[in-house]
């Protein structure tokens, strides 16, 4: 692949398009721009999580009015997009609020939602061709776009760098030292 | 399930989640799996014997 600018979208998928398809499934933004094993294994994971709470009667938020902590719980919870909104009004789902896993099995579908929620910013950023992955060495390695760099190298780089720099400041204020006293030889001379 | 096997379910999901967006690579994603659900585990065990020590109080009232 050939290598673009950081802030050249991904051919192929408008950054729009990736946060919608993200937000409606899980993990198909990073499928359709490529990232197939990833978007599969992101589906699992947010849909596995959804599925346990679901299954142990958890508490599943709606409420889009009254207090502002339940309502900010279901916006995080329809984050996990139409697996949620099918849960609820298709298939009815409603907890027992009296159930042994109602607020153990709510924590995993609120994670499930708000997983989602970093990976719709996460195929937004994949699509604006921003997709640096850290390596241990604190680099980065090159993405599918051809994008990264070293890390240790880069401290290295780095330390050259500065040295290049403090004989370039070493050199002009040696320049204009000599070009002030050119400067005072030429008035001493013209009075 | 146990709470202990839902808090190791819970801690594995969130561990494989962000090994997965966070590195490339099977071997770095294992290694902040790793890190992520020992933290996770290993924080809950260490808080709950901490909290092994104060007074248990009365139970709660059911609903």
């Amino acid at each position: 692949m050939s290598k673009r600018s950081p802030e050249t979208p991904a051919a192929g998928l408008h950054p729009l398009a990736a946060l919608v398809t993200a937000l409606l499934v899980p993990g198909l933004g990073h499928v359709l721009q490529g990232q197939r094993a990833r978007g599969i294994a992101f589906f699992g994971l947010v849909v596995g999580s959804l599925g346990v709470g679901l299954a142990i009667g958890g508490r599943l938020p709606w409420e889009f009015s009254g207090a502002p902590l339940p309502r900010l719980a279901t916006v995080g919870t329809l984050g996990a997009g139409l697996p949620v909104i099918l849960a609820r009004l298709v298939f009815g789902y409603e907890a027992d609020p009296t159930g042994a896993g109602f607020e153990y099995g709510g924590a995993f579908i609120l994670t499930a939602g708000l997983m989602n929620l970093l990976l719709m910013l996460d195929s937004w950023d994949i699509a604006h061709g921003r997709d640096p992955m850290p390596t241990d060495d604190g680099g980065s390695e090159p993405t599918e776009k051809g994008e990264g760099g070293g890390g240790k190298g880069q401290a290295e780089d780095g330390a050259s760098q500065r040295e290049e720099a403090q004989e370039k400041r070493t050199k002009g204020r040696a320049k204009s030292a000599k070009k002030k006293a050119a400067r005072g030889r030429q008035k001493k001379g013209n009075r | 399930m146990s709470h202990f096997l839902l808090m190791c379910l819970y801690a594995g999901i969130i561990s494989a989640f962000f090994a997965l967006l966070s590195r490339r690579g099977f071997r770095r994603q294992l290694r902040l799996f790793a890190m992520i659900f020992g933290s996770l585990v290993g924080g809950a065990l260490v808080l709950a014997w901490i909290m092994y020590f104060f007074p248990a109080g009365p139970p709660a009232p059911i609903p």
